[in-house]
């Protein structure tokens, strides 16, 4: 068994931090910036009150509200980018070393490692669509009302170039994760049995139960194991 | 088991197989780009020394000799730019991997999105007979790639070697190997991967009736527009098929 991951692993590993870094400063930005364009639309909003009838003024202030939460659900995004951090560090952390053999398993099963990535980066993904998806439905209700968007001057516009960045980092990152889930450095007579350890080890990063479900559906009976209890 | 067909892919492999043929994808568009500097660095290169060898005879203050030399330097200038049409043929062959390749990759990230019960695929029925057809191919490419390419390399290394025609047509030798390293290096990286795919041992359990099979595969061989390419299909499915004598039906496709 080849215990060690060849340094070429190693490097890929250390790429995936910097993808990793410019996909939460998109997000954070982005944020940022739709918290304030609708901050903006809800100071606006103040003045136009005498414009329009309480009923659309209660469903304006909502999906002003409304949309200002879920862009700031995009900033959040950037903790289960982290928690992908933390699992490169953990097995960049197990290379070389020989005096831990969770750690030795760890960079062993490199493969079921970076298999368990690219499901935690595809539910990452599908977050933000269903989010992006979730903003436009808000501001929908805005645009479908006429008498509101003529008086609140409501243009909305994503900054694409942004976000075309962040899927461009995402690409990068998918393709090094799958790179890695070719790596099999684990005989498999012993790969069942290191494997829940690996797994239970990752797990831990993935701190929300929505981030281990990930794992849960990747790999559905891990957690019947002596390691769980 | 629904029309023939019976398959069961764990989301494992779907997460994992849609992200190795984009990955796959991506190494090829690399390809393009490395074959693509191979055949511009060496086809601005000829094309030059050719319009000075032009304009040295029809200054027409040479030997009979030197005339001689440089006419039949022109004649191996002409020989290697037909000689690097075997990009166009490379790139083709290229595309029709990638074309398959990209469905798959759709196919298993449809799987992996909607589970094997909400989606039927169609390519990944046959997943990995594709995969050693691309493999056949790719092999077939790299060998095409250094056959034709060598042969440029020696035509190129004879001119050099006559120091009168590579004084008079300022012939300087140029860096082609790092070209070359480059192309070979990317094929062989995808022929590398391929060979992985191919030999991973993962829960994919397919069973599907021959004619649906021979129905996919065929479709698949109507992609290929060279014979080179349906010849490896017939050879990787042992189909025994009259031969069409066609010497440059790949050049001239």
């Amino acid at each position: 068994m080849s215990v060690f991951v060849e340094s070429s692993e190693k490097k890929k590993l250390l790429e995936t931090e910097r993808h990793i870094d410019k996909m939460v400063f998109v997000l954070n930005q982005e944020s940022d910036r739709l918290i304030a364009f609708f901050e903006r639309y809800e100071q606006k909003s103040q003045y136009i009150k005498h414009k329009l009838p309480e009923s659309k003024l209660i469903i304006m202030a909502e999906v002003l509200d409304n949309a200002k939460n879920l862009s700031s659900e995009l900033a959040k995004l950037s903790e289960p980018l982290n928690n992908l951090k933390k699992i490169n560090n953990m097995v960049l952390f197990s290379m070389g070393r020989q005096d831990n053999r969770a750690f030795i398993e760890m960079s062993s099963n490199i493969s079921a490692v970076a298999n368990v990535c690219l499901g935690h980066l595809k539910w990452i993904k599908s977050r933000l669509n269903e989010t992006f998806d979730a903003i436009k439905q808000e501001i929908t209700k805005i645009w479908m009302d006429r008498e509101i968007c003529e008086a609140l001057g409501f243009i909305f516009f994503l900054n694409q170039s942004s976000f075309d960045q962040f899927f461009e980092e995402y690409k990068n990152l998918e393709i090094i994760y799958a790179d890695l889930s070719l790596v099999n450095h684990v005989e498999e007579v012993e790969k069942s049995f290191d494997l829940r350890i690996v797994l239970r080890m990752i797990s831990k990063k993935l701190t929300s139960d929505a981030e281990q479900n990930t794992i849960n559906n990747l790999f559905p009976t891990w957690r019947t194991s002596i390691y769980e209890a | 088991m629904k029309n023939g067909i019976y398959y069961s892919i764990t989301p494992l492999v779907a997460n994992q197989y849609s992200s190795l043929f984009k990955s796959l994808n991506q190494k090829i568009d690399q390809l393009f780009e490395h074959l693509n500097n191979d055949f511009l660095v060496t086809t601005n290169k000829v094309k030059r020394y050719n319009s000075i060898a032009r304009e040295i005879l029809a200054s027409g203050d040479l030997s009979q000799e030197l005339q001689g030399k440089i006419k039949t330097a022109m004649k191996s200038f002409g020989s290697i730019i037909i000689e690097l049409q075997y990009h166009d043929i490379i790139r083709q062959k290229l595309e029709h991997i990638h074309t398959i390749e990209l469905e798959l990759s759709r196919e298993f990230d449809a799987i992996y999105e909607k589970g094997n019960k909400a989606y039927t695929p169609y390519y990944t029925l046959v997943m990995y007979d594709l995969v050693v057809l691309a493999y056949n191919q790719i092999k077939q490419v790299r060998e095409e790639y250094l056959a034709a390419s060598t042969k440029i390399q020696r035509q190129l290394r004879s001119l050099w070697a006559d120091r009168e025609i590579s004084h008079v047509l300022r012939l300087f030798l140029f860096n082609t190997a790092e070209n070359l390293k480059n192309v070979l290096e990317a094929l062989d990286l995808i022929i590398k991967m391929h060979e992985k795919i191919k030999a991973l041992n993962v829960d994919f359990d397919v069973k599907i009736e021959d004619s649906l099979r021979i129905e996919i595969l065929t479709e698949i061989k109507s992609i290929y527009t060279m014979d080179s390419e349906r010849h490896i299909f017939n050879e990787t499915f042992g189909i025994k098929e009259e031969e069409v004598v066609a010497d440059e039906d790949d050049i001239f496709f």
